[in-house]
């Protein structure tokens, strides 16, 4: 059944308006209202219902389809059937552009056409609104969906885009947008090629499969967001187009990107990172990453580590042995040590310090272990550590010996050299002063660096300095080429390979014509060799040559701290040299002292001699003429006394007995002299030299009533000691103080005991004998020249025997004394020893 | 006993004196002479059958005077037997070293003695004696 409907008829020609009331109120409409300008509608359309207006296009004061819009204008939801004289000029399109619902011409108008009119108008209307109630409610939905809603054409136009879409980019209305090519205007020219292809994929495919994709949006300010697309295609008004769905994912995509950087940022720190780092799966102790410096500390490819438990890597076991110490580490969380593990370079060992972490990640933990070398630092505190010990020994009251042979230990330990030794200035020259680990036969030959020409003399430069061979001889003159690889700023000569630099120098000449080199370390068999001055900071006053049969012992690191050693060690034996050469000049001093008396005394015997000659031959001849039978009686006073005769004879005798004397006492300054004539120093071994003496002396008259065991050695040292001293000197103080201890014992049963003993680097000789005894009140008068104990004129001693020792002792920096009571006196002699390495020199 | 002319060079009169007067007594044929010169003009008159010969002798040269009268005596007669008489060992050693014999060669040469000053009368007689052919 037809709506029922309410029609307004707007028209100005009477007869019309009655004729359309007629036509319309037959066909059945409710209510028809009539008027005859648009002034009147308003008041009626105001205050009743209508539905649909017939409307003229000719009112009188305006017309044609400016009518429609004036109407349109007051009325925009009431529907418009136009009724009109005639339809000319596309006057109908005009209309129906303005909104007019329909177009009729007057004289086509019947009562059912009017009325079918009346009412399609306003079903369209009722539809049209319904319609248009849909799309705002669907581009509500759309809009509030929150995505951005795209739909393009075949060509890539918009056809449709939603509130969202046009925020994102930056547009006010959709409107701006519609109608404009979505690729030209949204798309970045470098991306266009890549999204039109998605694109044609999108419309071309025979189905409506999502295809997604990702790109920026051009926004009207001309800045870029990122959105993510979900594409699809739709039919549209007859053709297929694309409908999209965009997400705004600049943030995200921002987000990702810094994350992205950040991780890369990361993962770059992680490979360059100067410490070793692994990444464990803290459940399995899986390896999961290692970083570069790692492969470079302990060898073994990225590849060879992943997967693996952390113990089941060689030189990672090391340092986490075996799975107990993985739980350990698990459980503490926290683990901190150092250790030794093989570096993969050298194969020498390497000195790590092992930290470790666990971290979780996303619900899942990781541990982390950091592996840094601290090699360096070890060396360093190592170093620290030598150092502090020898400016400890340096500063300790050792003689030079004592120190430098400490000092050659404690380097050669330190270092792991094989051999090593040092040179000192003496004199001209600068021969070893002192060598652990050197063949003795190799320092005999390389022990001076003077050249000699054929006479065996010292041949000089022009600054009328010797020249000194050898490479020893370049490092002490400071005669190196600092351009050349194997000598050091500081002016150290070094090399891992004696062979290499040989044969690489071969046949040029080295840097100055001066030098010579013996080559004799490369024939030795020695490869690492290094010399370093030895150096006060002015004077190079030696060198320390450290020799390794093994090459590449040395680094240039190594031979730097070498270099700070030997200005430490060449200051210090700088010092305490001239401390040993006032003691030196010293001892000359009363050396000096003692030759000059000895000379004086040999003069004076010799002066003696003659004298003594003619005094000791009168008595003699007085003593055998007074015995002789007279052969001329006539001599009075032999008959007349014989008693007179007689004491002419005790006179002569005792004249004989007193020269004889006199000519003891000149043997013993002639012997005392007579040693004063060599000042050559001898290393004495003491106990064979001591053995010697006591053997020699009891093949002599004076000591045959002793047996072995009434005169011998007793040796209490623990190892062998030596002194030095001129050898006749050492017999002299010997033999003179066994003497003494002779001459002491009137018993029947002698015995003289000689003990040797070591005590703090001092070799202590005591001769004891079961002798009379000394008084207790003579104190150090015994050792005064002519003071003697004895009450028999014909006593061996002439008193100078015991001060002949005494000047000996203290000559030689020794020291004596004596302790005795009845049955038992003891001397006792100290001198400084040699150290056992040196006695090879 | 067999009497031998003796030249005592000694430049010490009084040694000189007591020694020609012992071996005097002794038999022998005694001269003697208290410089290098003295011993020299004295060989030249006559060469004897043993040299006394003290090493310092005072000249201008000391230590050298004895052997040259040494020299000059063993240049004329090499047989001549000579014994030395000398106050220190020292001017031995040097005698042996100049003339290059052995330090264990406790003779210097043919016939040639070294004794020290100073020398029991006793002893000196024993010399001479064992030098006697």
């Amino acid at each position: 059944m037809p709506r029922k409907i309410d029609v307004l008829i707007v028209d100005d020609e009477e007869q019309i308006r009655s004729l359309f009331y007629t036509m319309l109120e037959h066909a059945g409409v409710r209510d028809i209202y009539v008027c005859e300008s648009l002034g009147e509608s308003v008041g009626i359309v105001a205050s009743h219902n209508v539905d649909v207006v017939v409307l003229d296009l000719f009112l009188g004061e305006i017309g044609g389809v400016d009518t429609v819009s004036a109407f349109k204008e007051l009325f925009p939801d009431l529907p418009v059937v136009v009724v009109t004289g005639y339809d000319q000029d596309g006057l109908s399109y005009k209309c129906f552009e303005s909104g007019a619902s329909d177009f009729l011409i007057k004289p086509e108008v019947s009562q059912m056409l009017l009325y079918k009119s009346c009412v399609y108008a306003v079903e369209r209307d009722i539809i049209q609104k319904h319609s248009q109630m849909e799309s705002e409610r669907a581009n509500t939905y759309l809009d509030i969906a929150g995505v951005m809603m795209l739909v393009l054409d075949k060509n890539g136009d918009i056809v449709l885009i939603n509130k969202k879409g046009c925020d994102i980019l930056g547009y006010d209305s959709a409107d701006e947008l519609v109608g404009k090519n979505w690729f030209d205007t949204c798309i970045r020219p470098e991306d266009r090629d890549r999204i039109e292809q998605v694109f044609l994929t999108v419309v071309g495919a025979s189905n409506t499969k999502v295809v997604q994709c990702e790109n920026a949006v051009v926004r009207k300010d001309g800045s870029t967001r990122f959105v993510s697309w979900r594409n699809s295609n739709t039919p549209y008004r007859g053709e297929i187009v694309s409908l999209s769905s965009g997400e705004d994912i600049t943030k995200q995509k921002v987000m990702m990107d810094a994350l992205k950087a950040s991780e890369h940022r990361y993962r770059r720190l992680f490979e360059s990172a100067q410490d070793g780092i692994i990444i464990l799966d803290f459940d399995t102790g899986q390896i999961l990453d290692v970083n570069k410096y790692l492969l470079d500390l302990l060898g073994y490819t990225h590849k060879e580590y992943l997967g693996k438990k952390v113990w089941e890597i060689g030189p990672l076991s090391e340092v986490i042995s075996n799975k107990n110490v993985f739980l350990e580490l698990k459980q503490k969380g926290y683990v901190r040590y150092e250790s030794r593990v093989a570096s993969s370079g050298s194969g020498e060992p390497v000195n790590v310090e092992f930290i470790s972490n666990s971290y979780r990640v996303n619900g899942q933990t990781f541990i982390q272990c950091n592996i840094r070398n601290i090699t360096a630092r070890v060396v360093l505190e190592e170093r620290q550590r030598l150092i502090i010990r020898i400016l400890k020994l340096l500063n300790a009251p050792y003689s030079v010996q004592t120190t430098i042979s400490d000092l050659l230990e404690m380097i050669q330990e330190f270092t792991g050299i094989e051999a090593i030794a040092l040179r000192l200035q003496e004199g001209e020259d600068y021969p070893y002063f002192m060598y652990k680990g050197f063949d003795q036969s190799f320092i005999f030959l390389e022990n001076f660096l003077c050249r000699t020409d054929n006479q065996g003399c010292n041949v000089f430069d022009e600054h009328g300095k010797p020249i000194l061979d050898c490479m020893c001889g370049c490092v002490i003159r400071g005669n190196v080429d600092k351009s050349l690889p194997f000598f050091t700023p500081n002016g150290s000569f070094w090399t891992n390979s004696t062979t290499e630099l040989l044969e690489a120098n071969a046949g040029q000449p080295l840097s100055s014509s001066q030098m010579k080199t013996r080559n004799r370390c490369n024939t030795e068999g020695y490869e690492s060799v290094a010399i370093i001055p030895l150096s006060t900071g002015s004077d190079i006053i030696g060198s320390i040559q450290l020799n390794d049969s093994r090459k590449g012992v040395f680094t240039l690191g190594l031979i730097g701290f070498m270099e700070e050693l030997a200005l430490t060690i060449g200051v210090a034996v700088a010092r305490a040299w001239q401390e040993d050469r006032i003691k030196i000049l010293e001892v000359a001093k009363t050396k000096d002292l003692l030759q000059s008396s000895r000379q004086l005394n040999s003069g004076i015997a010799h002066e003696l001699r003659t004298p003594l000659q003619a005094i000791f031959n009168s008595f003699e001849i007085m003593k055998a003429v007074s015995q002789e039978e007279c052969p001329n009686q006539l001599c009075t006073r032999c008959t007349s006394s014989c008693s007179f005769r007689e004491e002419m004879v005790q006179m002569a005798e005792g004249g004989i007995d007193r020269s004889s004397y006199s000519i003891q006492v000149l043997d013993s300054l002639s012997e005392y002299s007579k040693a004063a004539s060599s000042e050559e120093l001898h290393l004495i071994n003491l106990f064979t030299e001591l053995n010697t003496i006591i053997k020699t002396l009891r093949y002599t008259d004076y000591f045959k009533c002793f047996s072995a065991e009434a005169f011998r050695l007793v040796d209490r040292t623990s190892r062998e000691c030596s002194i030095m001293m001129n050898r006749v000197d050492f017999s002299q103080l010997i033999i003179n103080l066994c003497r003494n201890a002779r001459e002491a014992i009137d018993h029947d049963h002698p015995c003289i005991q000689i003990v040797l003993d070591l005590v703090d680097n001092e070799s202590v000789i005591t001769i004891q004998d079961n002798g009379k005894g000394i008084k207790s009140d003579l104190g150090d008068t015994i050792f005064e020249p002519y003071f003697s104990t004895k009450e028999n004129p014909d006593s061996h001693n002439q008193g100078l025997g015991l001060s002949i020792v005494k000047n000996i002792v203290l000559a030689y920096g020794g020291n004596i004394t004596y302790n005795s009571r009845s049955g038992c006196t003891e001397f006792i002699l100290k001198f400084s020893c040699i150290q056992e390495q040196t006695q090879e020199e | 006993m067999k009497k031998m002319k003796i030249l005592i060079v000694e430049n010490d009169v009084i040694v000189n004196r007591i020694w020609s007067s012992w071996l005097s007594r002794k038999q022998h044929q005694i001269r003697c002479a208290i410089s290098a010169a003295e011993a020299i003009s004295l060989i030249d008159e006559e060469m004897p059958d043993l040299l006394l010969l003290d090493l310092r002798l005072n000249g201008p040269s000391p230590k050298a005077s004895g052997l040259r009268v040494f020299d000059y005596a063993r240049r004329k007669n090499p047989d001549v037997p000579v014994i030395f008489i000398t106050g220190l060992e020292y001017d031995v050693e040097l005698y042996r070293k100049a003339k290059g014999f052995s330090d264990h060669d406790n003779s210097v040469g043919k016939y040639t003695t070294m004794v020290k000053k100073p020398i029991s009368i006793d002893k000196l007689t024993d010399m001479v004696q064992s030098l006697e052919i």
